[in-house]
């Protein structure tokens, strides 16, 4: 009996092995375990056993018996364990489910990226009114009383105060450096802050020129700011939004708020300042003007200019967005076309 | 504007191993921005100077000619041209094989080959002056007129670009990095820069001995305010021809076309000293008397461009007794000027006040080489150089002409201006360690002059860059930094002391709400203007009346500013639904308020109130799907932020767009913050928004308060086993769910919790019937619930649903 027992075992798992369809795997479970099956006459026959043998033998069948039943279910799991076996059917190609769309707006990533590397630096955060007056746009930056800007038709006047002056001439912010004169006015330096914001220029627009577009400002107060200290704010900043060490350097420039005026340059990304059409082949770009805040400036913040000095610096966010997913027309950004607004999800 | 090289230097010596793209570059960072720059010497390459020895009639073509052509050494060769003033003798430019030609002067530089041209072999062509690059020096009359060289004594052979002054480096400069620096409008000033960064000397400009007498020129100057220096002088014996080829090709190479003797001088000084200057013709000049004043009224003058002004009584012309001359300082007229004719002339250098000249420049919308300059403050100094200039080149090129005369008004010079500035002070800024000869030297190679005690400069400021340009030390910082060049600066940590952790709830709430909605509620950030569409501000059921408005707007339909983000929803929405179904869109801005004013920063500035608003629009084809998507993205939103508990009530607001009955007004603390609603139909119909139903949001962000984080608590997990029940009940439509809830709730307090699941109406339910489906929790904290008090419960429940809001089962 036992040695029939382990003969039906071994074939039963040679058997096994070998079945290839979970219909074979049926027919060898019942060749052993159905009514007529092997296994099932076999335990029959333990009545015909001695009895002082019986215990031990019925133990053994038993166990084979587990062994087997185990090892068909794990067959059967093993030739079900792919999608065609398992009965179930679909196409795995089709797309994975959408999950609800939304996105935050580029310019507003960016603007958060922009504000984490600020934070990291301790910088906090400040916002001014965009119906400000020509005191804060003019008067308090440096400008001249006779200063074109002041009469030109680049600023959005509003109707009823055009004709006043200072700061009862009301306009939609041109820039927003008049913002940082306001918190200098709240604040006791030494202090460093951003202020992000939307300006607004009365111009034609065409696909790199808008209406309302969005600057990004920085300035820090100290009593000991040199000029060295802006450019290294300057590439702590852009090496810490492009995640790679940029190559940046400062030229002259003009802007009556600061003294000196700085034109801030990063080698161009796209070519690595070989030169390209996205660089008018000069390697560089443009990216932000900075320098010392002009002692006029200070002085209409309150603040004395042979004690502190500081260092601005302006950044054009709509650019930077550009130049980082190579986006060719500046009006995309007011479109709120959700084809442009689902790309940045 | 733009610089020549070789024009520069003439003033100064440059080392010879300069490359141009070095001086670009230097240029650009100490100085003034260069957008590129032409390097003309290649583009004469293979271009000779050829003789015409024999014209022939081409066997082919009956508009070409074959021409023999000597190129020297002997050498002749076959050329095919179709050129209309081909002759025998005729001196021409030719391009050999090799060279590159515009054709006809226009698109993309093109090399030459040795071609058959109709069955003759052509070596090269007779070239047109706009062919190679000469079309401003040699301008011809039509476009197959041949560059004629044959004034000139050039031996065929010689190569055109030692022929001709035309090698060049070409700069652009961005005039928008001058306009602080009215020194460099010209070739002189450029060098001046060059020879500081460079450390080269600056040649002197040509003197010229001024005559004393005033040869019977008389000025009157009337309007002193704006004119702040004047001079005159007569020259006689002066006669009109074509200038020097050497200073027409100057006047070339900037992009000025030479015209005559005299006028190539006016603009020759202004291109080399930045200076503009007049020629009058003396003859036209009644009884030699030249005023300066401003226009009368009805006063006319045409103008040399062909213009009529109607002079307005705020313009400044130069005048005779009978009638104005010229605009001050922006152009001449059309009759007093110089022709052919002239053989006295009166030399007119001058200084107008700037503001005047930009003033009237747009006044009348013209913008000459001239008004450019004179509206960024020329040094009045200046003047007298263009004068000397002027007179040194006529007197030396004209021999026989005679500067007889010479009278000025200049009241008064202004007074020289020094600045006090400290050695540390500058270090201090730079951040970077300067000697004192170091910085000498760099303010020295500008023209300052440097005077020192200890370590105290005291540095007199040059007129040419006293007129507003350098006035207080950080200027000076700003000279010998750039000299230096900020490309030598090392970088240099600021010194950071220890401060306390920034806390700025109001921001992280702005960024909370943002970060909410597109990530959380699947909606879309737009930006839109601050300015409104007034379609879509009436369809919203606004008034216009009391908006603050723009003077000058983008266009006449977006004049005031918005006071609520709806307007923009709408218009948004609106386009979006062109190309999809569905869509949500949400903006946080600024609304403004023309009615309320407050101060801001300082009691003197009173601005509109401009409170930061948050709202959303959910655009579905069902208005309930739309609603109840806008009330859990809110629900939930407020919810999340670190504010006082939020409610939604069922009741109508003010906000004219919102649909009775589909209307919760939402309060955090003692505020009504914002609304909730579905835009009424009729507001629909007029924003010309069809199919689908619009459920709108707005939240005024500035009514919340909110704390540094959101406080949140943990609920223990119960101990013993909670039971779900689940209940189906029918009742009479206008039942609200609020109700049962509230109701189901305080039943028994057995109850944990009370879950909405579904609502139906339809075939199985009664009219003016419906079924709330709801899940109830039942727990007890300190026992396991037997399955007799869970039916005790469900008992009560619909006992009192049943009594007070009439609801039960459906088999009932």
């Amino acid at each position: 009996m036992n040695e029939q027992l382990d003969a039906l075992t071994q074939q039963a798992k040679l058997d096994l092995q070998a079945s290839s369809s979970l219909t074979e795997l049926q027919d060898l479970e019942t060749s052993l375990f159905g009514k007529k099956g092997k296994m099932t006459q076999l335990m029959k026959g333990l009545k015909d056993i001695p009895p002082e043998q019986r215990k031990a033998f019925g133990q053994a069948a038993n166990k084979a018996k587990q062994e087997l039943l185990e090892l068909l279910a794990d067959k059967k799991d093993d030739l079900s364990d792919s999608l065609s076996g398992s009965g179930v059917s679909f196409d795995i190609t089709r797309p994975g489910l959408p999950l609800t769309g939304g996105a935050l707006h580029p310019v507003t990533q960016m603007m958060y990226d922009l504000n984490d590397a600020f934070h990291s630096l301790g910088f906090e955060i400040y916002e001014g009114p965009e119906v400000s007056s020509e005191g804060y746009g003019f008067d308090n930056m440096n400008f001249p009383a006779d200063h074109p800007a002041r009469e030109s038709m680049d600023t959005y006047w509003l109707e009823g105060y055009e004709d006043k002056k200072s700061y009862e001439r009301l306009c939609l912010r041109p820039h927003l450096t008049g913002a940082s004169v306001r918190y200098m006015q709240e604040h006791k330096p030494p202090f460093r802050f951003v202020y992000p914001g939307r300006v607004y220029r009365n111009e034609s627009t065409d696909a790199s020129h808008e209406r309302a577009f969005y600057q990004y400002e920085a300035l820090m107060v100290d009593k000991h700011v040199p000029f060295s200290s802006g450019r290294l704010m300057v590439n702590s900043i852009l090496e810490r939004v492009f995640g790679r060490h940029v190559e940046t350097r400062m030229r002259a420039g003009f802007f009556p708020f600061v003294e000196p005026g700085f034109e801030i340059d990063m080698q161009c990304l796209v070519c690595g300042g070989k030169g390209c059409s996205v660089c008018g082949r000069t390697g560089w770009v443009e990216m932000m003007p900075g320098g010392p805040p002009h002692p006029n400036v200070l002085r209409a913040g309150g603040i004395d200019s042979n004690e502190w000095m500081g260092f601005y610096i302006n950044i054009g966010l709509d650019r930077l967005v550009m130049m980082r997913y190579g986006i060719d027309d500046i009006r995309l950004f007011h479109s709120g076309d959700i084809r442009f607004l689902n790309q940045f999800q | 504007m733009k610089i020549s090289l070789q024009w520069i230097k003439e003033y100064v010596d440059l080392p010879s191993d300069l490359t141009a793209e070095q001086i670009a570059y230097d240029l650009t960072m100490s100085t003034v921005e260069v957008e590129g720059w032409d390097d003309t010497s290649s583009l004469f390459d293979n271009i000779l100077v050829g003789q015409i020895s024999a014209v022939k009639a081409h066997p082919d073509a009956d508009r070409l000619k074959v021409c023999d052509v000597n190129l020297g050494n002997g050498e002749t060769k076959e050329i095919v041209c179709g050129g209309s003033n081909l002759r025998e003798e005729m001196l021409v430019a030719i391009a050999t094989p090799g060279a590159k030609v515009r054709w006809h002067g226009e698109g993309e530089l093109v090399e030459l080959k040795l071609t058959k041209i109709r069955g003759v072999e052509s070596y090269g062509m007779i070239c047109a002056s706009n062919e190679i690059g000469l079309g401003e020096l040699f301008p011809a009359d039509d476009e197959k007129e041949i560059l004629d060289l044959s004034s000139h004594e050039f031996a065929a052979g010689t190569p055109l670009a030692e022929a001709l002054p035309v090698c060049d480096v070409i700069y652009d400069i961005d005039n928008k990095s001058l306009t602080n620096r009215p020194d460099l409008w010209g070739h002189y000033g450029m060098a001046r820069e060059l020879a500081a960064i460079y450390s080269c000397e600056l040649n002197p400009l040509p003197s010229f001995e001024l005559p004393s007498s005033d040869a019977g020129l008389k000025l009157q100057i009337e309007a002193t305010d704006l004119c702040r220096r004047f001079t005159g002088a007569t020259i006689e014996n002066v006669s009109v021809q074509p200038s020097p080829l050497w200073m027409q090709a100057r006047l070339a190479s900037v992009g000025q076309r030479p015209i005559n003797l005299m006028v190539d001088l006016t603009n020759y000084v202004m291109f080399a000293l930045g200076q503009p200057t007049h020629a009058f013709d003396a003859n036209n000049v009644a009884n030699n008397k030249l005023i300066v004043r401003r226009a009368s009224k009805d006063e006319k003058l045409s103008l040399l461009d062909g213009s009529a002004l109607e002079l307005s009584t705020e313009s400044l012309v130069v005048a005779d007794e009978t009638g104005p001359l010229s605009l001050a300082g922006i152009m001449g007229g059309e009759t007093s000027g110089v022709s052919d004719k002239t053989t006295t002339l009166f030399f007119e250098v001058a200084n107008w006040d700037p503001t005047h000249i930009r003033r009237d420049a747009s006044r009348y919308n013209i913008r000459t080489e001239s008004s450019m300059r004179f509206e960024k403050a020329i040094d009045p100094e200046r003047a007298l150089d263009g004068s000397k200039l002027f007179l040194h080149l006529l007197t030396t090129i004209q021999p026989n002409a005679s500067v007889t005369g010479w009278t000025e008004h200049y009241p008064t010079p202004p007074q020289e201006l020094s600045v006090e500035v400290e050695r540390e002070f500058i270090i201090n800024r730079i951040g970077k360690e300067i000697s004192s000869a170091e910085i000498t030297q760099k303010l020295t190679a500008l023209g300052f002059e440097v005077s020192q005690t200890d370590d105290c400069f005291v540095v007199r400021v040059p007129s040419w860059r006293a007129t507003g340009d350098v006035s207080i030390p950080e200027d000076i910082v700003e000279e010998v930094a750039r000299l230096i060049g900020y490309d030598n600066i090392e970088f240099v940590a600021p010194p950071v002391e220890l401060t306390k952790a920034i806390q700025q709830p109001r921001f992280d709430l702005d960024r909370s709400i943002r970060t909410f909605l597109a990530v959380k509620g699947g909606m879309y950030e737009i930006f839109a203007y601050p300015w409104a569409e007034e379609k879509f501000v009436q369809a919203a059921g606004f008034s216009l009346e009391h908006t603050l408005t723009i003077c000058d707007p983008p266009s006449p339909s977006t004049k005031s500013l918005k006071t609520s983000l709806v307007p923009d929803l709408l218009e948004a929405t609106k386009a979006n639904l062109r190309n999809f179904a569905t869509c949500s869109l949400f903006e946080v801005s600024r609304i403004f308020n023309g009615q309320s004013f407050s101060h801001w920063t300082i009691q003197e500035e009173k601005l509109p109130a401009q409170p930061k608003f948050c709202g959303g629009a959910i655009a579905h084809n069902d208005a309930e799907t739309a609603f109840l998507k806008a009330k859990g993205i809110v629900t939930e939103l407020l919810a999340s932020l670190p504010i006082h508990k939020a409610r939604l009530q069922e009741q109508e607001s003010s906000a004219p767009w919102a649909t009775k009955g589909a209307t919760l007004t939402i309060s955090v603390g003692k505020h009504e913050v914002g609304v909730l609603a579905l835009a009424s139909p009729k507001v629909l119909r007029k924003a010309g928004i069809e199919r689908v139903h619009i459920a709108l949001f707005e939240l005024n962000l500035d009514l919340l308060d909110p704390k540094p984080i959101k406080e949140r608590a943990y609920t223990p997990l119960p101990k013993y086993p909670q039971v779900d029940y689940d209940l189906a009940l029918l009742f009479d439509q206008d039942v609200a769910w609020s109700s049962v809830e509230q109701l189901v709730k305080k039943c028994d307090p057995l109850i944990q919790s009370v879950c909405f699941a579904d609502e139906y109406r339809g075939k199985q339910i009664p009219d003016g019937k419906k079924s709330l489906a709801f899940q109830m929790t039942l727990g007890d904290p300190k026992a396991t619930l037997t399955s007799e008090q869970v039916q005790a419960v469900a008992d009560k429940v619909l006992q009192r649903v049943d009594k007070e809001l009439g609801g039960h089962l459906r088999d009932k």
